[in-house]
């Protein structure tokens, strides 16, 4: 992706970007214009990697984004529309062996498919047009941010991403995520399941601390 | 606006106070002197500085001075009630999709962060034995023993976290569909798992028990020496996967 004034997405290799670029083209078109627009905004977001310990295979930070419209008045009009995209952030995929193995291509698709929808997340707080239909509200206010608070319908939308990546590149002839790591672990239990009630079940185990509280009926307290 | 300036300006603060001390050390007497925390004014603490080197994500903590609710606070065990449990967070001002999470104690006017030298390991022993040293605590009984080791968990990343995380009485006790995937492994485990045991031996108090994560299936044994003073020593070894 040609970018003369360094404002992109920048990968720490050509394969990491082909996989983050399966990975949002998996997701769909729309996606996609997301992460162009992205490239074409203001600010880097760097994609690289990083021992984030045996468990985890990802994490996202955006630590600046902002979107602005202006326009000129004429005769009582608006005219001129013009808006700009400002984003700056940090995708680590993990390079612990048992989280994924980053030799395997569909590891990396599957990953950067979850955090891709961390960024979206962003964009949509942001208020980027079009952002609010490719990601579900995450529904935390900053305060409920600020004391750790998780949101359910995010971490849902990313592992089913996660999983959906997964399929599209085994559609195309790819292995699928190597089995026995965190990542192929998540993925093979996380497909199994059906109900909103399982998916919360699952992920509250990796996520404690949700906003939202466990759809359907209330499991039975312990005696 | 005026929040994040607040932040900022405690960041440089407690840089040019807590981090004047680069050199780490891993002796006790060493450690004691990084855990300074200051509960009058604005929170902050500070952790031991060799796990800096570790845990990049840690110095976050550290210039946060950001504390979290007490929601883990029913978890303490019965004769340990007395300190008051907290939770250190990364903090941030960055959209983040992975808080990190790290539990402390706050106890005469001292923090504890008991945060292991690498991610989603146990606490550090020494951390936690300088701890129980100053809370000056006497474990009387087999009870109080597994209430012990039932602490160190509470204070382990992970275990504290609870990310699926479980201490077995049996294997049955981890989900069948892990189970169901390798029966193999699940036969052989239902022969060693059981229960957690304490006991005394030679003065000491031994309690060793099962755990179980879901990320990776790991099985692992701890074997948990508490000596007359107190002071514990921890082993751990993974003995199958599930």
């Amino acid at each position: 992706m040609v970018d003369p004034d360094g404002q992109k997405w920048e990968f720490a290799n050509e394969n990491l970007q082909k996989a983050f670029e399966e990975a949002v083209k998996a997701k769909g078109k729309k996606e996609w214009a997301a992460y162009q627009a992205i490239a074409n905004a203001k600010g880097v977001i760097k994609v690289g990697f990083g021992d984030l310990g045996k468990t985890q295979f990802g994490d996202t930070k955006i630590t600046n984004i902002n979107y602005s419209t202006s326009w000129d008045v004429k005769n009582g009009k608006k005219v001129n529309f013009k808006s700009e995209l400002t984003v700056n952030g940090t995708i680590t995929i993990g390079s612990n062996k048992e989280a994924l193995d980053v030799g395997n291509f569909t590891d990396l698709v599957s990953a950067s498919a979850h955090e891709f929808t961390h960024v979206l997340t962003a964009m949509r707080e942001a208020g980027v047009p079009g952002a609010s239909g490719l990601v579900p509200n995450d529904g935390l206010t900053e305060k409920e941010e600020d004391a750790g608070k998780q949101s359910f319908p995010i971490e849902s939308a990313a592992f089913g991403a996660q999983i959906q990546a997964e399929k599209a590149m085994i559609a195309k002839g790819n292995k699928p995520v190597t089995p026995d790591t965190s990542l192929g672990r998540a993925n093979a239990e996380f497909g199994k399941l059906k109900t909103p009630t399982e998916k919360y079940d699952y992920l509250s185990k990796t996520y404690p601390n949700f906003k939202q509280p466990r759809p359907g009926p209330q499991p039975p307290k312990k005696k | 606006m005026l929040k994040n300036l607040w932040r900022i300006a405690g960041i440089f603060w407690l840089a040019g106070t807590v981090f004047t001390q680069t050199d780490a050390g891993v002796e006790t007497k060493n450690l004691a002197a990084y855990y300074n925390g200051n509960y009058s004014g604005r929170k902050q603490f500070a952790l031991p500085a060799q796990i800096d080197r570790f845990l990049p994500k840690v110095l976050l903590v550290t210039r946060s001075g950001k504390l979290a609710s007490t929601y883990r606070e029913d978890k303490l065990v019965s004769f340990i009630k007395r300190t008051r449990f907290l939770i250190a967070s990364e903090y941030t001002t960055a959209k983040l999709s992975d808080r990190l999470w790290f539990p402390s104690v706050e106890f005469n006017g001292k923090r504890y962060i008991f945060a292991g030298e690498h991610f989603d390991t146990e606490a550090d022993a020494k951390i936690f034995n300088l701890f129980l040293k100053e809370a000056n605590l006497k474990i009387e009984n087999e009870r109080e023993a597994a209430e012990l080791a039932n602490l160190f968990f509470s204070v382990t990343r992970g275990y504290f976290e609870n990310k699926g995380k479980l201490i077995l009485s049996g294997v049955e006790d981890v989900p069948l569909s892990y189970r169901k995937a390798k029966e193999g492994e699940t036969k052989r485990l239902q022969k060693i798992i059981v229960s957690p045991t304490a006991k005394m031996i030679d003065g000491s108090y031994e309690v060793e028990l099962y755990t179980w994560e879901m990320a990776l299936g790991e099985v692992t044994k701890w074997s948990f020496k508490i000596q007359s003073d107190t002071r514990i020593e921890v082993q751990t070894g993974i003995i199958g996967k599930l």
